[in-house]
């Protein structure tokens, strides 16, 4: 309970930092839950021989972990508001989580199962389905460009014709489906409003499903080039502000030849040349962060080349302390601050990258999902562009805002601010 | 002939671009268990002195030698809230030090020991008062196990009644475990108070050396008048 | 004579997060034309928030002029609007800050800086630099700040406050960053100063010896409240305030060879810590019921309910 009041006084003090780290974890959260948000497979199955979860078979073994982690990122304001004890409790999965992304690039294909599989071999048994119950990559050929079925307009009669005419500017009336529309086992009826309450795209893929996983990807692009901007962005910042001298003058060439490789083209090089057996998203993120980790070096390299000066730095190695125990426990935490706020930036700025990519056809490509990519996948058509473009901006705009409040709360000037 | 705790012998000290040197031809000793000010008007080099027998400052020319290991001999410096790591809690930077050199102490015990109480201890330093933040540095160089302290105007940047709890403790300690001081100053008051011996500075060189009675009631040199002129005594 | 500066009642708070608090107060003072007036206390007790509320240079927006009167030369200026403060500032009143360092500005030249507040018909920049104990003024004036050592940068500062030719001038602890010998000769420029232009002098520092040498009278305070006001010379041979001797025994010049240095026990309390009564009870020793109660007002010059009590 005095938890509790603990982090709710947390929250009232700078509700807006909590509110944008709310956002993003609930935005992550999601996209690490995607397959059991968004799946033709379904989440459970009674079989003759015991129950099954049909879900989750295809999974490997990263991301079944990747899955259980969904609901510690959505609780993440929580015991981030909480005591150190708490913190410390509760902060393991971190690590983990950086451990998964790792081994994910080690994993091994997944087994693949065509889409709707399943629902054509169910018959009578009990099954309970994903809220959305589409796969991202699930055609239906008897509902192609279908508006949302919230809409008066998306209304099909029996013989697979609108019933409206004249709707959402295109004045013949819609595409007409070839065939009355198709409901597999476990799917809403025909005309149920929230069967496809984003649309569906050229191929009758559901567009919910879609941006669900397209977040997903997207939002690991963002994270993982994040987190790989920081990490080498930190060793050679702090390299080259703490040696000075030969190794500043080489790390900051080396952050000047970088800062002149055009990122679009590089991607599209990579890309082309294939990735082996490495899913794009890693692809895309290494690159990404190979070409992004010169901001974060620089701002480490100012802030050492001062804490190098610094009194606590100069006492602590007349107390005999290791150049090591310097470094890591005194000056790097020192450092760091500006460094977090400019690696929430990056990760919005990453996103927005790999969308452009994707719009333009050379990041993730078919059947892969991404934001960007579905926006290019219709743009005459309004759902297409409208849903996909509000979820990338509203994650673009949960990192920024993140940023913005961990800037706020480390500057000196505005009150409220923790040492 | 009493061996010095550490010695700096024609010492010179170029601070890098200066044309003229911080320290020139400086020769000084600190023996044990004595109490010796070092004063000087602003640029005399004071600071740089301190800085140099605490190996903070390479020099030029010149020798220094200290008779014990580095960590014995502990700089205590002018701002307290720049010397602290504004990121440990108080006891957490005393444990620090007491585990790295093995000290069988106590942080609680630092804190009593300087005048502090152990509820401290969880504090961060921006938390504490400035006379309470030098105590905390005093502590943390105490807990080193030092044979000598260097203060560098430890008590110029505090409030009137924090200071004398300061000085008050260094004369304490100086009794309770035998310990050197170099205490760096500009106001020959406390030297007055406090000081066996006193080394004048002006310009980097050394102008007047010898016993602190001596040279106040009857100082020779130019810069040693003009100090006791100021400080009112 | 009529005074240069009247102070009357004036109280100044600021505010932390949500909650608001009294830096100083209930102010009451005069300050004559070419008068040295020093203002002692310790960090905490509001002095240099009283300065900074003269001519009304917050660094918080948030701080505000609760109550009372401000008057320079019989002008009042506490409910005057920002526009038509600003003229008063540098021509009427001039800030000599503590940090040289920080006020002045790293990308202009001395000479520039002196010149933006100098006043028609009066000294040149030059002058005031050469007034302000800079030798060489026209290699000074060339300068930038960080070009110049500390002490050259002080003197410079004291120039620019001089520039506007104030009636009033205000100084923060302006000789607390400077070895006594520096700190005398910038205090005697001001001082100087002063009396040639007939200007009013606030001095504001926590050294009280340094205060006795060069103020006429002298204004004690702690805990936002003036505690003692009375002339230099008797204030330092009998003080009427167990504050103001405490100040004093804890002065290292008065501190015999080998002897302890007088500590005052305690602390001053935190603003949102003070209670009814005197501020200084807990830390007294001739505390009695009365003084823990009543808040004792300035009565001829001490707030205090015993001041022949008071023992140097």
């Amino acid at each position: 309970m005095a938890e509790l009041r603990t982090v709710l006084q947390c929250w009232r003090r700078r509700p807006l930092f909590w509110a944008a780290l709310a956002l993003v974890c609930a935005l992550h959260a999601l996209g690490a839950a995607a397959p059991l948000v968004a799946n033709d497979a379904p989440l459970w199955l009674a079989a003759p021989g015991g129950a099954r979860f049909p879900a989750l078979e295809p999974l490997n073994a990263c991301e079944r972990f990747v899955l259980l982690l969904a609901p510690w990122i959505l609780c993440t304001p929580l015991w981030a508001a909480s005591s150190w004890r708490t913190r410390i409790g509760f902060g393991w999965p971190a690590f983990a989580l950086v451990l998964a992304l790792v081994w994910q690039l080690s994993a091994g294909a997944r087994t693949f199962v065509p889409a709707g599989e399943w629902k054509r071999q169910l018959g009578a048994q009990s099954a309970l389905f994903a809220p959305i119950p589409f796969g991202h990559s699930e055609t239906n050929s008897s509902e192609p460009w279908r508006p949302p079925t919230w809409l008066a307009a998306s209304e099909i009669d029996e013989q697979g014709h609108y019933v409206e005419r004249n709707v959402m500017g295109h004045p013949g009336g819609l595409e007409l489906p070839p065939s009355p529309v198709e409901v597999r086992a476990g799917e809403p009826a025909r005309n149920a409003a929230l069967r496809h309450p984003l649309g569906t795209d050229a191929l009758g893929r559901d567009l919910a499903a879609r941006v669900v996983w397209g977040a997903r990807n997207s939002l690991a692009v963002g994270l993982a080039s994040a987190l790989f901007a920081l990490v080498l962005g930190t060793l050679l910042g702090s390299l080259a502000g703490w040696r000075g001298a030969r190794t500043d003058l080489v790390v900051s060439r080396a952050i000047e030849l970088v800062l002149c490789f055009p990122v679009l083209f590089l991607v599209l090089l990579v890309v082309s040349v294939g990735s082996g057996g490495v899913s794009a998203v890693w692809t895309i993120s290494g690159v990404l962060g190979l070409t992004g980790w010169t901001g974060v070096a620089r701002l480490l390299r100012a802030e050492f080349l001062r804490l190098r000066e610094a009194e606590f730095v100069l006492a602590a190695r007349g107390l005999g302390f290791s150049e090591w125990r310097i470094v890591l426990r005194h000056a790097l935490p020192n450092a760091l601050a500006p460094v977090i706020v400019a690696t929430s930036f990056f990760a919005g700025t990453a996103m927005l990258a790999e969308s452009a990519i994707s719009y333009l056809g050379a990041g993730l490509v078919e059947p892969e999902a991404s934001l960007g990519g579905l926006v290019r996948g219709g743009t005459e058509h309004a759902w297409m562009v409208i849903f996909p473009g509000a979820v990338l901006a509203l994650a673009v705009i949960a990192w920024n805002l993140l940023g913005e409040e961990l800037r706020d709360l480390n500057d000196p000037r505005i009150p409220g601010r923790r040492a | 002939m009493i061996e010095a705790l550490c010695e700096l012998t024609d010492a010179v000290v170029r601070h890098p671009g200066a044309a003229r040197p911080a320290l020139e031809g400086l020769t000084l000793q600190l023996f044990a268990g004595e109490f010796l000010a070092v004063a000087g008007e602003s640029g005399s080099g004071k600071s740089t002195l301190v800085r140099a027998l605490a190996r903070h400052v390479p020099l030029e020319q010149g020798r220094l030698s200290v008779r014990t290991e580095r960590h014995r001999l502990q700089l205590v410096f002018q701002d307290p809230y720049a010397s602290l790591d504004p990121r440990q809690r108080a006891g957490a930077a005393l444990e620090e030090v007491l585990g790295v050199h093995r000290v069988a102490r106590s942080a609680a015990a630092l804190l009593l020991e300087v005048g502090l109480a152990p509820e401290l201890a969880a504090r961060f330093p921006h938390e504490l008062s400035g006379g309470e933040r030098q105590r905390l540095a005093i502590a943390r160089a105490l807990a080193a196990e030092p044979q000598g302290l260097l203060l560098d105007e430890p008590v110029s940047a505090l409030d009137p009644s924090h200071r004398a709890q300061v000085l008050n403790l260094l004369v304490e300690l100086r009794e309770r475990r035998g310990l050197a001081c170099l205490l760096v100053t500009h106001d020959l008051a406390l030297v007055r108070v406090l000081a066996d011996r006193l080394a004048v500075l002006e310009d980097g060189r050394l102008v007047e050396c010898g016993a602190a009675q001596e040279l106040l009631a009857r100082p020779a040199s130019r810069a040693t008048r003009r100090l006791v002129e100021a400080a009112g005594i | 004579m009529n005074a240069l500066l009247e102070v009357r009642g004036l109280s100044v708070s600021h505010a932390r997060g949500a909650r608001r608090f009294f830096a100083v107060e209930e102010l009451d003072f005069d300050l004559a034309p070419g008068e040295v007036l020093a203002i002692v206390g310790e960090s905490g007790c509001g002095k240099s928030t009283l300065l900074a509320s003269i001519p009304r240079l917050f660094a918080d927006a948030q701080s505000r002029i609760d109550s009372g009167s401000v008057r320079l030369a019989g002008r009042e200026l506490v409910g005057l609007s920002e526009d038509e403060l600003r003229p008063l500032r540098g021509a009427a009143i001039g800030f000599v800050f503590q940090d040289a360092h920080a006020a002045l500005n790293p990308v202009l030249k001395v000479g520039a800086q002196v010149e933006e507040g100098l006043r028609a018909g009066g000294a040149s920049t030059l002058e005031l630099l050469a007034q302000a104990g800079l030798p060489d003024p026209a290699r000074i004036a060339a300068s930038y700040p960080h070009q110049l050592s500390g002490g050259m940068r002080q003197r410079a500062l004291v120039a620019l406050a001089l520039a506007g030719r104030p009636q009033l001038l205000l100084a923060d602890e302006p000789t607390s960053a400077l070895d006594p010998v520096l700190g005398r000769e910038i205090l005697e420029l001001l001082t100087g100063a002063c009396r040639r232009q007939g200007m009013g002098l606030l001095l504001v520092t926590h050294d009280i010896g340094l205060a006795l040498r060069h103020a006429r009278r002298v204004a004690v305070m702690y805990a936002g409240r003036i505690v003692e006001l009375a002339p230099a010379a008797e204030l330092g041979a009998r003080p009427r305030h167990p504050y103001t001797a405490a100040l004093l025994a804890a002065d290292p010049a008065r501190t015999p060879r080998g002897k302890r240095f007088a500590a005052i026990p305690g602390a001053a309390p935190a603003p949102l810590e003070r209670g009814a009564g005197c501020a200084f009870a807990p830390r007294c020793a001739l505390a009695r019921e009365r003084c823990r109660i009543e808040r004792p007002a300035l009565v001829e010059g001490s707030a205090c309910f015993f001041p022949d009590e008071v023992r140097p």
